[in-house]
Parts: C-alpha cells; sequence; structure tokens
C-alpha cells in the first residue's frame, strides 16, 4: 500500500471546512476572553475595598478641644488634628505630605514638627521648612454641632496638588 | 537471606585472615567497601537504570581555563539561593504574614526558637550576599564578552534572575512588618503609584489596594513565598541547561 501524502496544497479548502475552523477560532477566541478577563478580574481587590470615602464624621466631642490647642482624632483610619483657634475650630490631616509620617503637635511653639524628616509645618498648616515643600498639610473642613466637633474630606480640588500616594491615602482611608 | 548469612560468613572469614597478614586490615576494609559499593550500585542500577543518564550529567571534562576562582561566583550565589529556600522554609513554620502578628512572630523566631537567630542571620545576611555575588558574576560575564552569541539567552535568563532576587528583596523587606520594612515599601510604591495612567492600577494590583495594609502584607508574602521560588528555580533550570548544552566562554 502507497502511503498517502498530506500537503496543504492537497487539503481541499471545502465550505464545511472552512465552517469548522471558523467557529473553532470563534469559540476559543470566546474562551480565551472569558478566562483571560476572569483571571484579570480575580487579581483586583472587591470594589467595598475600592470605594471613596467623604462626607461629615463626628470625630470628638467640642469639651474635648481646648482654646489654642491641637488634638488628634481619626476620620475613616486617617489620623487628623483638630485645632480650635479663638473659638473657631480648624481640622488638618496629620500625614506629612513629605513621606507619610504623622506629626506632632508642639503646644509650646504652636506649630507641626514632623518626626521624621524634620519639616515644620504652623498652626494653619503651612509648611516652614524641610523636605515636606512645596506641600502644606491637608486641611479639611471643620464645624461644631451640638457639642460634637464634625470634620469632613475637603473638596477634590485641594487634593490635585498633592501626591499620588498623598491623595490615594486621604481618598481612600488610611 | 541465606545469601546474606553466607555474605556476613565470608566477610568474617577474610577477616580474621587479613588479622594474620601484615597490612592486611587496610587491604581488608579497602576491598569491603568497594565490594558493598558495588553490590549497592547494582542493586540500584537494577531498579531505577538511571547510571548511564548521571554519568552522562557528570562526566564532564573542565579543561583548565575554566579553573579560576573568577569563574566561581556563579555557583556561590546558587548554593546562597540553595540556602536561601531552605531558611526560607524554616522561618515559614513560625512566621505569621499579619499585621498584628508578623513582627511578634519574628521576634519569636529570633529570641525563642532553636537556632531561629542563626536561621533568619542566615537567610538576612545571605539576602544581602546573593546581590554581590551576583552582580561580580555579571560583571565578570560583561566584561569577558561572555554573553555574546551563541550564549545571548543565558545572558538574558541571567538578567531574569537578577530581576527575581530584587522582586524577592523588596517583598521580603516589608515581611518583618519593622519600621525599616515599611517606610521603606511606602516610599517604592509611592513611587510606582506615580506612574501616569496605570499609577493606581499598578497599586492595586501589586498591593492589593491604594495604600499599604493587611492585603499588601498577603500580596508580598504570596509573591515572596509562592511565586518568585518558582520563578526562580525554573529560570536556574533554564541558565543551567543552556550552560550545559553552549559551554563556557573560552578566553578571549
Amino acid at each position: 500500500m502507497e502511503k498517502e501524502e498530506l500537503s496543504l496544497e492537497k487539503v481541499k479548502y471545502t465550505r464545511r471546512r472552512f465552517f469548522i475552523l471558523g467557529a473553532t477560532a470563534v469559540a476559543g477566541v470566546a474562551l480565551a476572553g472569558i478566562v483571560g478577563g476572569g483571571l484579570i478580574a480575580f487579581f483586583f481587590p472587591p470594589k467595598r475595598f475600592r470605594k471613596k470615602i467623604g462626607g461629615w464624621q463626628k470625630v470628638k466631642p467640642a469639651s474635648e478641644c481646648p482654646e489654642g490647642m491641637a488634638v488628634t482624632s481619626s476620620y475613616f483610619g486617617i489620623p487628623v488634628f483638630i485645632l480650635r483657634e479663638g473659638g473657631k475650630v480648624k481640622a488638618f490631616s496629620a500625614v506629612c505630605p513629605h513621606l507619610g509620617c504623622i506629626v506632632k503637635w508642639d503646644p509650646e511653639q504652636k506649630v507641626f514638627p514632623c518626626p521624621c524628616h524634620d519639616s515644620f509645618f504652623t498652626s494653619q498648616g503651612l509648611v516652614q521648612k524641610g523636605p515636606a515643600r512645596p506641600y502644606n498639610l491637608l486641611p479639611f473642613e471643620a464645624k461644631e454641632e451640638e457639642g460634637m466637633v464634625l470634620v469632613s474630606l475637603p473638596a477634590p480640588e485641594k487634593l490635585k496638588p498633592y501626591p499620588s500616594w498623598f491623595r490615594f491615602a486621604m481618598q481612600y482611608g488610611g | 537471606m541465606r545469601k546474606a548469612i553466607q555474605y556476613i560468613k565470608d566477610l568474617l572469614k577474610s577477616f580474621s585472615q587479613a588479622l594474620d597478614t601484615p597490612g592486611g586490615i587496610t587491604r581488608w576494609i579497602n576491598n569491603t567497601w568497594l565490594d558493598l559499593k558495588e553490590t549497592g550500585l547494582n542493586w540500584l542500577e537494577e531498579r531505577f537504570r538511571l547510571r548511564k543518564p548521571i554519568e552522562k550529567i557528570l562526566d564532564k571534562p573542565v579543561s583548565g581555563f575554566e579553573r579560576k576562582w573568577r569563574h566561581c561566583f556563579g555557583g556561590i550565589t546558587l548554593t546562597l539561593i540553595g540556602l536561601q529556600l531552605a531558611t526560607g522554609v524554616f522561618l515559614s513554620f513560625y512566621y505569621i504574614p499579619s499585621v498584628d502578628q508578623a513582627f511578634e512572630s519574628i521576634q519569636m523566631i529570633t529570641d525563642e526558637v532553636a537556632f531561629g537567630w542563626l536561621v533568619r542571620g542566615i537567610h538576612h545576611w545571605s539576602a544581602y550576599l546573593i546581590v554581590i555575588t551576583m552582580l561580580i558574576h555579571l560583571l565578570k560575564v560583561f566584561i569577558t564578552g561572555s554573553y555574546r552569541p551563541p550564549r545571548e539567552f543565558t545572558w538574558v535568563s541571567g538578567v531574569l534572575l537578577l530581576l527575581i532576587v530584587f522582586g524577592f528583596l523588596a517583598t521580603g523587606y516589608l515581611l518583618t512588618w519593622s519600621q525599616q520594612g515599611y517606610w521603606a515599601s511606602r516610599v517604592a510604591m509611592g513611587v510606582a503609584g506615580e506612574v501616569p495612567a496605570v499609577g493606581s492600577t499598578i497599586l492595586l494590583f501589586v498591593q492589593g489596594g491604594y495604600v499599604i495594609k493587611q492585603a499588601a502584607l498577603t500580596h508580598f508574602f504570596t509573591a515572596h513565598v509562592f511565586l518568585l521560588p518558582v520563578a526562580v528555580i525554573v529560570l536556574l533550570g533554564v541558565h543551567f541547561a543552556l550552560i550545559r548544552r553552549l559551554g563556557i566562554q573560552k578566553p578571549l
């Protein structure tokens, strides 16, 4: 018996063959898409871990915020300072915009020094010296209601000039 | 069984004879050893048929120019990587990849586990040594031009191995959950987050969130303990297969 030679030219290019090839290709691409898409989706955390924070939050009783003093509190895990000056409350994020250390409050000089790299911020949150320049402490919105201090994340425009990691920490909580 | 008893009887007989001849003991020990070795090897060969492939792998003449100290650094790196894999498995018996317990579990390994300080110390220091020996190895290959055809892909696999080692360092640093490791990772991930357009996606993928928290520790642990070791073993296989097939480059 002679061996039958198989070459590409000899295979008849019928309509049936074309249909089978096409159907296999379409099914293959669809399957790869479903599996690949699922695989990529798996590696991104669920939505509730990617939710943006915001809105007014009660953070401290007003009686615990004496005049001329900064007290610490927490807003969705972000450490914030609440400072009362001339009766009105102000709030700042305590996260140093240089590398993310938590700044301290110096009650004698009324400044916020950063313990990590020696940046200094005034009681208005403005940077005085150090590697945090040119970024000031992020001011939060603050108000008093029914004996409680409420703070809120500022409008998104206020966050714009800051580096990405700082924006992420503020938008998604500490 | 009868065969074994007969064998021991013969052995004792030959031993008593050896006692009477001068220098006989040495010769008896030598002969018995060779005999046992041969019997054992034959037993293994009958069951596994491995003699030929093993001979093929091991019987490789090393020419004079290869016997130089500067050719040692690849081998030293391999030894250190083996050491890392072994000590890493030991450490994983006690390490807890949780933000609450990671630091404490490492303190426990260092202070309380028997020889834990040694295992952790070896893992810590050979991590740094690998970088040094790898870079010397890389410099030697670069200076002698050994990366040239047909050995480009030995070089490519070697550079990929270097990158994987950097991956090990970056992920391992966070696992201690110490101030140093935490802040180093914060800075590194801050850089990754600054990539235009895809920065936040990179962060989500690499650390499982926008900031370094438990998810980041779990991600880094998985990479350090499962993904990177597999990658390093596969690439080492490629690297050595290429070296065996193409040989070491002759000096210029």
